[in-house]
C-alpha cells in the first residue's frame, strides 16, 4: 500500500472516529504556511491516489486532543476543472463530518467567499481564515470582519501564517465552526433542476446540493467511487434533467451558475470590504466604468483607435517596414542572396529563389519585413488590451450595439470574437442549433471578420497611407457587418440570448505577460502563416512560369481595372489573398510602395481583399463543417460581393471624388 | 490545465477544449477556445515557455 493509500484508508477510517480538520482555499493564499503554523513540524507529503496531485497531512492539537489536519491541494472552485479541484472535492467527500478551514487572501477576498460559499452548498461546517491580513492593511484594505461573521454566520479570524499570527484564535474558532449562510439567487429553473437531482442524490452523498450544482456546472461533477454507486436508471434520469435545462439555457450552465454566486458575493463584499485606492486605482477605476458606458465609452474607443493608428501604422507599419525592408531585406539580405545564386548556372532556380516570384525575393521578404514588424506592433497592442482587461468591455459594448439590430446571441458572438482565429471560430459554429444559422455563422466569419494577423497587417498597411484611409476602410468593413447581421437577425429568428460577461477591474499591464503573449502569437503567426506564404509564392512562380498567370491578369482584368480601377497586377495579390488575406495585402502594400497603386486604389484593394475568404484554411474547414457544395456556393457568394463593394467604394471614392 | 478566458471569464479545462479538432492547419496548434464566448488564444508554446524559463534563470542569477 503507498503513502497515499494509506492516508486515504486512514481518512476513511478517521471519519467514522474524530472527524478530521481540513485546509481548504484558493491556490497561493499561503494555505501551506497556515498548515505549517497549525500541524508544527511534522508533515506528510503525498500523491493522491490515482492522480500526480500532491497534498500534505499532518496533526493539529485542539484543547489537548490530537486530531488529522489535511491540506488539500489549491481549488478555485468545488466544481472541479482540473485533477487538483478534483482531489480537493473528494477529500471534502470522504470527509462528511470534517470541519474545514477556508482560507482566503485578504487582498482578494472575494475569489475566497466564491470557495466559501460552494462548502455552503455543499453542507460543511467552516471558519474563515483572513490570511495575509498584514499585507491587505498595507495596501489599504479594511475588512470588517465582526459584521463578515454576523453575514456568513461562522467566526472569520484574521492570520498572518507566516508570523503565525492569529493561529491560536483559529485553533479555537474550530469549535465554533458553522455552515455558512450565503444565500445565491439561482434562477427557477436552475433551482428545480438542482432539487430534482438532490433528491437522487441525498441517500448517497452528504453535501447533495452542492454535487447537484457541481454536476450541473461540468463535466467532472459526480465523484467516482465516494459512496454507494448510483443506479444505471438514476444516473439516466439525472442526465436527463441537466440535457432538460441545458436546451433550456442558451448559455453554459456552468458559468450561469458561477456568476450568480459571484453577484451574490460581490453584493456581501460591497458591505464589509473598504479599499483605501491610490490615485492611480482610483483613476483606472473610473476609466473602467466609463469605457462601459454607451457615450462615454465612444470617446475612450476611439482615443484607442487612434493609440493603435499610432503604435501599428506609424510606428510598425512606416518606421520598423522602413528599416527592414529598406535597409536591411532590399540592401543587404536580398542583393546577398542574389550575388550567391548568380553563381548557379541555372535560371529556373535562380528565379524560384530570387526572381520576381522568388522565395527569398518574395515570400520570406514579404513574412519577415513587411509583416512580421506590423503584426509584431500589433500583438503588443492586443497583448495590452487583453491584460489591461479592456477586451471585456469593448465585447460588452459591440454585444450592445448588435442587440439593438436583434440579431441572436449565439449567432454574433463568434463574429464578435472569431478576431482570434477564423478557422477555429467556424468548427464552434457547432453550437448552433439548425444548420441555416451554422451557414449563416460561417458565411459572416468568412466574410467580414479578419483574424488578429490579418486585422493587424491591414490596420498597418492603410495607416502608412493615412489616417483617411484607415477610417474609410474601416467604415466599409462596419457597415458591411452591420448589414449582412441586420439580413441575419431576419434569417435567424429567436430570442437574443445573454452574454454574460465576468468584467474584471481595468488595471495596468504588466510587461512580462505582454512579451509572452506577444512572443505566443508570434510563433504561433510564423508556423501557420510562414509556409502558406511560401506556398502562394510557388502557386505564382509556377503560373508564371507556364504562362497562366498573365492570362489570368487578362482575364482578370475587366475586373481589376474595369470595376475596381486596379491595375493588371493586382491578380496576383487577389490570387495570394486567396492563400491568407494578410499575404495578399501585403502584395498590394508592395504595389503601392513601388507607385503602381494610388491611395484610393489601395484602399479599394485593402476593402474587397478584406472582404475575401479568410485563408485556405479557413476554406478547407468550411468544406469539412458544411460540405465541399455549400463551401463553393459560399465563396461564389463571397467574391462577388467583395468585388461589389469594392466596385462601390471606387466609384465613390473617384467617381464623387470623395478622396 | 485550468484556463480563464480573457474576454468572458469563463474557466475550463482546456486540454478537453474539442473546439479545435479537425483543424487542417495542424494537430500541433496551440490555441484553444472558450466554450463559452468562443475567444481564441494562445496559452502556451514550449518554445517560448523554453524562453522564459531562461530569461528567469538569468534574472534570478543576476540578482543573487
Amino acid at each position: 500500500m503507498s503513502s497515499g493509500d494509506k492516508i486515504l484508508a486512514e481518512a476513511k477510517e478517521r471519519a467514522t472516529n474524530i472527524a478530521p480538520v481540513i485546509l481548504i482555499g484558493n491556490p497561493n493564499v499561503g494555505k501551506s504556511a497556515l498548515f505549517g503554523a497549525l500541524s508544527g513540524r511534522y508533515v506528510e507529503v503525498s500523491n493522491y491516489p490515482g492522480t500526480t496531485v500532491d497534498y500534505a497531512a499532518g496533526w493539529i492539537k485542539l484543547k489537548g486532543e490530537k486530531i488529522r489536519l489535511f491540506d488539500s491541494p489549491g481549488a478555485d472552485s468545488l466544481s472541479p476543472v482540473s485533477e487538483d479541484e478534483i482531489v480537493t472535492r473528494d477529500l471534502l467527500l470522504l470527509n462528511p463530518d470534517s470541519r474545514i478551514i477556508c482560507v482566503a487572501d485578504s487582498k482578494n477576498l472575494k475569489r475566497g467567499l466564491v470557495l466559501l460559499s460552494q462548502l455552503a452548498e455543499f453542507g460543511r461546517k467552516v471558519i474563515l481564515a483572513l490570511n495575509m491580513a498584514d499585507e491587505a492593511k498595507l495596501t489599504g484594505i479594511n475588512i470588517d470582519n465582526d459584521r463578515l461573521a454576523e453575514i456568513l454566520g461562522i467566526p472569520v479570524v484574521s492570520t498572518v501564517a507566516t508570523q503565525r499570527r492569529g493561529i491560536e484564535r483559529l485553533k479555537e474558532a474550530l469549535h465554533e465552526a458553522a455552515v455558512p449562510s450565503i444565500p445565491v439567487d439561482y434562477n427557477g429553473e436552475i433551482l428545480t433542476a438542482v432539487n430534482e437531482i438532490e433528491d437522487k442524490l441525498g441517500d448517497i452523498y452528504h453535501g447533495a446540493r452542492g454535487i447537484s450544482l457541481s454536476f450541473l456546472s461540468g463535466d467532472n461533477g459526480l465523484p467516482s467511487g465516494i459512496g454507494k454507486q448510483l443506479t444505471e436508471l438514476d444516473l439516466n434520469r439525472i442526465k436527463q434533467v441537466k440535457m432538460r435545462l441545458e436546451s433550456a439555457i442558451a448559455e453554459p450552465l456552468g458559468f450561469i451558475i458561477a456568476k450568480r454566486r459571484n453577484d451574490s458575493i460581490q453584493s456581501i463584499v460591497d458591505q464589509i470590504v473598504e479599499a483605501k485606492k491610490t490615485t492611480g486605482q482610483k483613476a483606472f477605476q473610473i476609466i473602467g466604468q466609463l469605457s462601459l458606458h454607451p457615450y462615454y465609452g465612444i470617446p475612450i474607443l476611439i482615443t484607442i483607435l487612434i493609440g493603435i493608428y499610432y503604435f501599428v501604422g506609424v510606428f510598425g507599419a512606416q518606421t520598423l517596414v522602413g528599416v527592414l525592408e529598406e535597409n536591411l531585406f532590399r540592401g543587404i539580405i536580398n542583393p546577398f542572396f542574389e550575388r550567391v545564386f548568380n553563381l548557379i548556372p541555372v535560371q529556373f532556380i535562380r528565379d524560384l529563389f530570387v526572381g520576381e516570384f522568388g522565395i527569398i525575393t518574395m515570400a520570406v521578404t514579404y513574412a519577415l519585413a513587411l509583416i512580421l514588424p506590423i503584426v509584431t506592433a500589433f500583438f503588443l497592442v492586443f497583448g495590452v488590451l487583453e491584460d489591461s482587461g479592456y477586451l471585456p468591455r469593448l465585447a460588452f459594448m459591440v454585444d450592445r450595439i448588435f442587440k439593438k439590430i436583434g440579431l441572436n446571441g449565439r449567432a454574433v458572438l463568434p463574429m464578435i470574437l472569431g478576431l482570434g482565429c477564423d478557422t477555429m471560430a467556424v468548427l464552434t459554429a457547432r453550437i448552433l442549433y439548425s444548420r441555416k444559422e451554422k451557414i449563416l455563422v460561417t458565411l459572416l466569419l468568412a466574410l467580414a471578420v479578419p483574424c488578429s494577423a490579418q486585422l493587424g497587417v491591414t490596420l498597418g498597411i492603410l495607416a502608412s497611407i493615412s489616417l483617411s484611409a484607415v477610417l474609410i476602410w474601416m467604415m466599409v468593413i462596419v457597415a458591411v457587418i452591420f448589414l449582412v447581421g441586420y439580413l441575419a437577425s431576419k434569417v435567424i429568428p429567436g430570442r437574443s440570448s445573454e452574454f454574460i460577461l465576468e468584467i474584471p477591474p481595468l488595471r495596468l499591464p504588466r510587461i512580462e505577460n505582454i512579451v509572452v503573449k506577444t512572443l505566443m502569437r508570434l510563433e504561433w503567426y510564423l508556423k501557420e502563416a510562414v509556409p502558406l506564404f511560401i506556398l502562394g509564392t510557388l502557386v505564382l512562380f509556377v503560373l508564371d512560369k507556364i504562362k497562366v498567370l498573365q492570362l489570368i491578369m487578362k482575364l482578370f482584368a475587366p475586373i481589376s481595372a474595369g470595376i475596381l480601377g486596379l491595375p493588371e497586377k493586382s491578380a496576383e495579390a487577389f490570387i495570394l489573398g486567396f492563400l491568407r488575406r494578410d499575404y495578399g495585402a501585403a502584395g498590394f502594400k508592395n504595389m503601392f510602395d513601388n507607385g503602381i497603386l494610388d491611395p484610393v486604389g489601395a484602399i479599394v484593394a485593402m476593402t474587397t481583399i478584406t472582404l475575401f475568404v479568410p485563408c485556405i484554411a479557413n476554406f478547407f474547414i468550411i468544406i469539412k463543417e458544411r460540405g465541399l457544395k455549400t463551401a463553393l456556393l459560399m465563396v461564389s457568394l463571397i467574391v462577388p460581393f467583395a468585388i461589389t463593394v469594392g466596385g462601390i467604394l471606387n466609384l465613390a471614392l473617384r467617381g464623387f471624388a470623395l478622396w | 490545465m485550468v484556463a480563464k478566458c480573457p474576454v468572458c471569464g469563463y474557466r475550463f479545462d482546456s486540454s478537453l477544449s474539442q473546439t479545435c479538432g479537425g483543424c487542417p492547419v495542424g494537430s500541433d496548434c496551440e490555441r484553444i477556445c472558450c466554450p463559452n464566448c468562443h475567444y481564441g488564444w494562445i496559452e502556451s508554446t514550449p518554445l517560448v515557455n523554453k524562453l522564459m524559463y531562461l530569461f528567469r534563470k538569468e534574472k534570478a542569477v543576476g540578482r543573487s
